[in-house]
């Protein structure tokens, strides 16, 4: 064999020693190799800290080679550490890292033991959810390149790429939960404070009690009314300013005049006032802020390009190789890509071939194999051998990166809650108005009547029960879609869903599935024996297709071979006994007899030949086959909605989704350009619903009302979306349709009720009878009653929806 | 009934005391990652200096 030939000597991915067979053989149906495997076996049984913490492997890891290290070189760069650095200063530094492998307890457990392996570590914290560790550092004794070159040393190497993978903290601001907590604290008090008040106040308090109750109420409420609520004068200030009125301002306006009303009341001595009330309803609202921004922080939904592209890239100069900064990449550069590295620009490959993985682009994960002078875009992956490579186009200008300079990147997307909100609060606002000065005038003679009356009205037409409704049914709404694998980006993203009238297909990978590929043996035949054999080999292979093959002969039996040898491109070898097998390329079979194949390489296939001891057996053809219960879930789409396909692939599996969809119009061989086009073009009349999975939609997916990204494991990249959906779902989303639309009419039952309770507490006002004590029931109970409705109503149709 | 002043004196301060607790904890990040912490819980202090 050549010397491309590999041995199949797995380096063990924390220790860095070679493993012995054993390992290696029983746990090649893992990921990762080594003792990843043995790992998580140590990990079933709690033990896998011990594992991790043994300092000799450490040690052994100091040996890396001299190419690893240099790999890291451009993190010397000023440049690079001003976009990594979180926080500086001349005695500690900050600096986050994304780290996909964290996936367990003592991942955690020995990034945070960082300090304990480089002195000039101070402290580093790991961030569970988000895959990051926080490190802080003393600049003079350690440096960012060390540090990543120990994180990389003990297996947990951080993707450091363009916009350095840190998505920017959305955590919930912290001014929020002071407004709650002060809030509820002056809540919680002034109730205490007013009950003496409700009962009978002269026979229980004497006067003077009476007087000091009313001045802490006072003392207390002015905090809330200046800090707690400030967002809602923000909102009705901006709202007046623009002249559109969103129900933040007859909200703005209950509460100013529940505080004056009850200030005025408190001095004039005419009753103890509403501050309970006042408090109470700014907790409620607060809260129901809070729950609208739930979001998923363990998902990245603001990916694009640079997201995806390396930070550095090795390229080659006068036959010595230099990290240097992707952007800096200029035509005719030579760069060297290593195995599952992405390539940055568009360039033509120099090495005499290659395979690329183009799944961040276009969701599609078989490796395409290309030659000598082809032209490899960027963000694709490449798999096996490394290859070097020609820049063609810097890497703004590259067929993928240029999408993202179009302006729909720039634009905010419609929402259809604002628009909804913003309707009925401005009809909401005058007819309050209007009812409440209707209302006074007919109490005119007596000032004091109408005034009360008048702001009785205003008060008690609050719409806080309407205001609640909303973000706890459309919380309530996206953690049950979560729990059937849809995961939304945002609350609004629900009403979005509802409004949808047209679903947009990307066929690649969307409809089609990797997993239970299509695989089929032709010409010849093979035995029992053969099978099992041909199953235990291509299981010890990565390679996909090998993999789909396992897959499909799926033999439980695990036979060692006496002899393995993976030759990356070209296919596998293996000696079991007397027994020789190998697979892969027409010529790797190296078979004697002449070829018989009839069937032809068509583009959805792939073939592996098979021979026996040399005897040529057959070929196997590995097709995508569509997800299961696709074409059920179409059929069920197309009666309801516009249905339209949009691939990029050629029209040679339309004839199969023309069965189910004979009146969808289908576009084939499209552009992500041409995508997002069409799109943006049927969006002037519809809501439309983008389904798609790679990069290359991601345009159409933000020029969509709501662009879902479909995806085997929601770990993986997606580009930017308002949405992830887990692909075995799928078949699904009718229902998760059909349920937003519920949620829809849900929110607008609720707005009845709320009304209907508005009215009743207009009744009380208008009559002046509008007392603390019933403002104090009324309030609370109208709001709580509606959160109580939309979430039990969403939550038992959740589970009769068979969300889980 | 004048221990009612006392008393209200010293339900504030206390109140009071946790509020401040509280607006300590969001400004320290406690409310942020709401995951770690959790499973922080399960690691030994020092696992490895037993020989």
């Amino acid at each position: 064999m050549k010397n491309t030939l590999n041995k199949q000597k797995t380096t063990c991915a924390h220790c860095g020693e070679d493993c012995h067979e054993e390992i290696v053989a029983e746990n090649k149906t893992f990921c990762c190799e080594g003792c990843k495997t043995v790992y998580s076996i140590l990990n079933e049984n709690g033990l896998c800290d011990y594992y991790r913490y043994d300092t000799d492997a450490i040690n052994s890891l100091k040996n890396i080679p001299a190419y690893r290290k240099e790999r890291f070189s451009y993190l010397d760069d000023t440049d690079v550490h001003e976009r990594l650095l979180d926080f500086r200063s001349d005695t500690m530094n900050r600096v986050r890292f994304h780290i996909p492998h964290i996936h367990c307890t003592s991942c955690l457990w020995l990034l945070e033991k960082l300090n304990r392996i480089d002195d000039g570590i101070i402290r580093s914290v790991v961030d569970f959810t988000r895959k990051e560790v926080s490190v802080e550092y003393s600049p003079s004794d350690t440096s960012i390149r060390a540090i990543v070159e120990l994180l990389t040393l003990i297996g947990y190497e951080p993707s450091i790429t363009v916009d350095n993978n840190i998505k920017p903290i959305n955590y919930v601001k912290r001014s929020l939960y002071l407004k709650l907590g002060l809030a509820g604290f002056a809540t919680g008090n002034i109730m205490l404070f007013s009950m003496p008040e409700y009962f009978d106040t002269t026979s229980l308090i004497s006067p003077q009690y009476s007087l000091i109750f009313r001045i802490l109420n006072i003392a207390l409420a002015t905090p809330v009314l200046l800090y707690s609520a400030s967002d809602y004068w923000r909102n009705a200030y901006r709202a007046i300013i623009n002249k559109s009125m969103s129900l933040d301002v007859p909200l703005a306006l209950g509460i100013i005049t529940l505080y004056l009303r009850s200030l005025a009341d408190i001095i004039t001595n005419q009753s103890p006032g509403f501050m309970d009330s006042f408090s109470g309803l700014v907790f409620l609202l607060l809260i129901g802020k809070l729950v609208q921004q739930r979001t998923f922080d363990a998902l990245s939904f603001e990916r694009n390009y640079t997201s995806y592209l390396p930070l550095s890239v090795q390229t080659i100069q006068n036959g010595t190789e230099q990290s240097r900064s992707v952007t800096s990449l200029s035509t005719g550069d030579i760069i060297h890509i290593r195995n599952k590295e992405i390539v940055p620009a568009d360039s033509m490959l120099l090495s005499p071939h290659g395979h690329v993985d183009y799944s961040f682009v276009t969701g599609e994960t078989a490796p395409v194999e290309i030659v000598k002078n082809a032209k490899i875009y960027a963000g694709g992956r490449i798999i096996g051998n490394s290859v070097q490579l020609m820049v063609q186009k810097e890497v703004s200008r590259s067929y993928l990166t240029q999408l993202w300079n179009n302006e729909i990147f720039h634009k905010e997307k419609y929402r259809a809650f604002q628009n909804i909100s913003s309707r009925f609060g401005t009809w909401f606002t005058f007819t309050v108005i209007i009812i409440a000065t209707v209302a006074a005038i007919y109490r005119l003679p007596d000032y004091q009547v109408a005034s009360s009356v008048f702001t009785a009205v205003l008060i008690i037409a609050c719409p806080c029960a309407l205001t609640l409704a909303a973000p706890f049914a459309l919380n309530t709404a996206m953690r049950m879609m979560s729990r059937a694998s849809l995961f939304l980006k945002n609350t609004d993203v629900v009403l979005d869903m509802a409004e949808t009238d047209s679903i947009v297909f990307d066929k690649t990978g969307t409809l089609t599935s990797t997993h239970n590929a299509d695989v089929k043996f032709y010409e010849g035949s093979l035995n029992g024996d053969e099978e099992k054999l041909i199953c235990a080999m291509s299981k010890r292979s990565s390679h996909p297709l090998a993999q789909a093959i396992a897959q499909t002969l799926s033999v439980k039996e695990n036979i060692r071979p006496d002899d393995f040898q993976e030759i990356i491109g070209e296919g596998i070898y293996a000696r079991f006994n007397d027994i020789i097998i190998r697979f892969g390329t027409y010529d790797f079979v190296q078979n004697t007899s002449t070829r018989t194949s009839t069937i032809q390489n068509e583009v959805n296939q792939s073939i592996v030949h098979i021979s026996v001891n040399g005897e040529y057996r057959g070929f196997f053809a590995i097709r995508n086959s569509f997800r299961s219960g696709i074409e059920k879930t179409l059929q069920f789409l197309d009666n309801k909605f516009n249905i339209h396909i949009l691939s990029g692939d050629s029209p040679k599996d339309g004839v199969y989704l023309q069965n189910y969809l004979p009146n969808s119009p289908m576009k084939f061989r499209q552009t992500p350009e041409e995508k997002m086009n069409y799109i943006q073009e049927l969006s002037q009349k519809h809501n439309v619903m983008m389904i798609g999975d790679g990069l290359n939609d991601a345009a159409a997916l933000k020029a969509s009302t709501v662009g879902i990204a479909v995806t085997e494991n929601t770990a993986a990249f997606t580009p930017a979306c308002d949405a992830i959906l887990s692909a075995n779902h799928i078949d699904t989303l009718p229902v998760f349709i059909e349920y937003a639309r519920f949620t829809k009419k849900t929110i607008v039952i609720a707005f009845i009720i709320s009304v209907f309770y508005n009215v009743l507490g207009l009744w009380f006002a208008v009559t002046a009878q509008l007392t603390p004590l019933v403002t104090a029931i009324l309030m609370p109970i109208s709001s709580l009653s509606i959160v109580a409705f939309v979430v039990w109503t969403l939550t038992y149709s959740a589970k009769k929806r068979g969300f889980r | 009934m004048n221990v009612i002043f006392m008393l209200i004196f010293f339900s504030i301060l206390i109140a009071g005391g946790f509020l401040i607790a509280f607006f300590i904890s969001v400004k320290n990040g406690q409310y942020e990652d709401l995951n770690t912490p959790s499973m922080r819980v399960y690691l030994d202090d020092e696992p490895h200096n037993t020989k």
